[in-house]
């Protein structure tokens, strides 16, 4: 004679429970802790914020396209970029006068992250033209993702540029024809757009190349 | 800054419970290889045999209010792998917890490839943010790239590794032969 044995429902009932609390247990303490988004657009303590006003002016680029053979942008001025550093001082982005270079990046992309040191690298390393200028803009920023704050990052990598904290609309970014991150767009001396590249370039060697190509030192 | 730390301890909350169940799963894998041949691993499947559909409900709830919390609560933005994963994901609830009422073993045939896709999901988005520029392209997507991940928690812990770790969990489970010991 074998033992009567449990249902397998009064069995399965404990499980059930834990199941139904786990999730409940989850889904409240989540609706009553979590919840509020940083805002990115609010000065910290020492008047750093991730996202500035930017004003644009003239004629927006058109969106770089990587696949077509060539750039319709080259040849034609971008708009002017009026903005703010991570501190709120001024900078303006003004296409002529000298070479310049501008970085797009956003502080989530790890590709972006790749590709900074690289520039770092490339501009303590003496190569980069001494009539060249170099400015970045922080864009795409979220307060969610990794590598959050830019203004940080930047720091440590000693990243220091000129840089424009773009709006939370990404008007500088979206001006200036980014299809992607990171971006970097090379000025002529007359302000003409000499070449646009979006991705890593990969080393501090192919940026020096594809800087001294666009500007025909090479 | 009280965010920010609520934020953090649901990410190792979360964690937490992913690598408890690749861990669990690691360990019903081992008791249905040795079932035969020590008898704490059959009685482990024994035990977990009989309740194989309510522990799959189970990693299948809890792996999907995770799921909304980090996009509903702490506002990651899902990238379309992540969505393609919550699609696998997700009506595992309700097929499971139908098939539960139901007492439908037989459920298993459909939930265990629906659930190795989902983790073939998982497993390409977790390599493609370690190595990103070898699987995708070198660039970040304008919108959300899927390279790009909110955080990484004890330098591996993503959100695709946790949802791996649910799916894994849940084919292991469902793995289970019924009965290991027979009558005499």
């Amino acid at each position: 004679m074998s033992n009567p044995q449990p249902s397998r429902s009064r069995k399965a009932a404990p499980i059930i429970a834990v199941a139904v609390a786990a999730v409940l247990g989850a889904v409240l303490i989540a609706v009553l802790t979590g919840g509020k988004k940083n805002d990115p657009a609010a000065a910290d303590g020492s008047g750093v914020a991730q996202v500035r006003p930017v004003t644009v002016t003239g004629t927006p680029l058109p969106k770089l396209d990587s696949k077509a053979a060539t750039d319709a942008a080259v040849g034609t001025k971008p708009p002017e970029l009026a903005g703010q550093t991570f501190t709120g001082k001024a900078v303006s982005i003004v296409p002529g006068g000298k070479t310049k270079l501008v970085v797009f990046v956003a502080h989530w992309c790890p590709h972006c992250r790749a590709e900074v040191p690289r520039i770092v690298q490339w501009m303590a390393g003496g190569k980069k033209p001494a009539t060249l200028d170099v400015y970045a803009v922080s864009t795409a920023v979220d307060p969610t993702a990794v590598n959050y704050p830019p203004s940080s990052w930047f720091d440590t990598e000693k990243f220091i540029v000129p840089t424009i904290a773009d709006d939370d609309k990404q008007s500088a970014a979206a001006a200036w024809g980014l299809p992607g991150y990171p971006y970097l767009v090379l000025l002529n001396a007359d302000g003409t757009v000499a070449a646009r590249s979006s991705g890593e370039l990969g080393s501090p060697e192919a940026i020096d190349a594809w800087v001294r190509k666009g500007l025909g030192l090479s | 800054m009280g965010d920010e730390m609520d934020q953090f301890a649901f990410q190792r909350f979360f964690s937490a419970l992913a690598l408890l169940a690749l861990g669990g799963a690691a360990v019903l894998l081992a008791a249905r290889l040795l079932r035969h041949r020590i008898v704490p691993a059959a009685s482990l499947v024994d035990s977990f045999g009989h309740f194989r559909l309510e522990a799959a409900l189970l990693v299948a709830a809890v792996a999907t209010a995770g799921s909304l919390y980090m996009s509903e609560v702490a506002h990651y933005r899902p990238c379309h792998l992540c969505w393609i994963q919550r699609g696998f994901m997700y009506p595992l609830v309700v097929v499971l917890a139908l098939a539960v009422w139901r007492k439908a073993t037989g459920v298993r045939r459909f939930v265990v490839p629906w659930a190795i896709l989902g983790l073939g999901v998982s497993t390409y988005h977790y390599l493609l943010e370690w190595f990103p520029k070898q699987l995708e392209t070198n660039v970040c997507d304008i919108e959300v790239p899927c390279s790009a991940f909110p955080f990484r928690l004890w330098n591996f812990v993503t959100l695709p590794f946790m949802a791996g770790c649910g799916f894994l969990f849940i084919i292991s489970v469902l793995l289970l032969p019924l009965e290991t010991r027979r009558n005499p």
